[in-house]
């Protein structure tokens, strides 16, 4: 289980939502396939953009942000978001060039 | 074909190596808010060149992401950050670095609008001028 207090769901570059508070989760295996969900809470959110494909649930770290593609979601009134989730890639802060 | 700007990106290499990714092109909504962000209300209660925002504002509208990275080599990621936030990150480059950023959006933006009013040429050529309706006055 991830907990976290920013994040964001993107449409391509754009940010279709903001969200403040979330919790990931994975069930079944902790290696190979597993499902992963996310239930968040969603403060700011671009209908239009929330209406695009694909959509990625972005949670940034101290040194690393994690994305996960979404697969379904459901957004309720007063803001609570539910996803189930592809599986994550991971984009560490790293350089892009020797220095 | 869709009037809805589709959400692409080019690269831009500018010096040591170091990349920009760069929005293709702004939405309405975006174009709008760099305007704004580029004006000011003057005494004269008429809209003036914001100065602290000149090439700035475009900067801000444009850029999606960067190679730059800090003194401990860390990528300084700005992917997702508030048009504030991208600002004050901006505003932290050496001014050199800081030129070079900006005349290379710039340039990209002038390219982008070039390549727009081509396509507006090229569709107006393809569909001659545009099209009314027929009127009826006359026609009893």
């Amino acid at each position: 289980m991830i907990r976290g207090r920013v994040g964001r769901i993107e449409w391509h570059y754009f940010t279709a939502a903001a969200i403040e508070g979330y919790v990931v989760h994975r069930d079944g295996p902790q290696t190979g396939a597993g499902r992963w969900s996310v239930a968040a809470t969603v403060v700011l959110s671009d209908r239009f953009k929330l209406a695009q494909r694909p959509l990625t649930f972005v949670a940034p770290m101290a040194t690393r942000t994690w994305r996960w593609p979404i697969e379904q979601f459901t957004l309720h009134e007063g803001g609570r978001f539910e996803a189930t989730l592809g599986p994550p890639g991971e984009q560490q802060h790293v350089p892009f060039r020797a220095t | 074909m869709s009037r809805f700007v589709r959400p692409e990106t080019t690269t831009l290499h500018i010096s040591q190596g170091d990349t920009l990714i760069v929005k293709r092109r702004l939405t309405a909504g975006e174009h709008r808010d760099m305007l704004v962000r580029g004006s000011v209300m003057g005494e004269d209660e008429k809209l003036h060149v914001n100065p602290a925002q000149i090439g700035l504002a475009a900067m801000t509208a444009f850029l999606v992401d960067w190679s730059f990275v800090d003194d401990r080599g860390q990528h300084v990621e700005i992917r997702g950050l508030s048009i504030a936030d991208l600002e004050a990150c901006l505003r932290a480059l050496d001014p050199d670095d800081f030129e070079e950023v900006k005349t290379a959006i710039e340039a990209h933006e002038n390219a982008m609008t070039a390549e727009r009013d081509q396509e507006k040429k090229h569709q107006a050529g393809a569909s001659g001028s545009v099209s009314t309706s027929p009127s009826l006055v006359g026609a009893v």
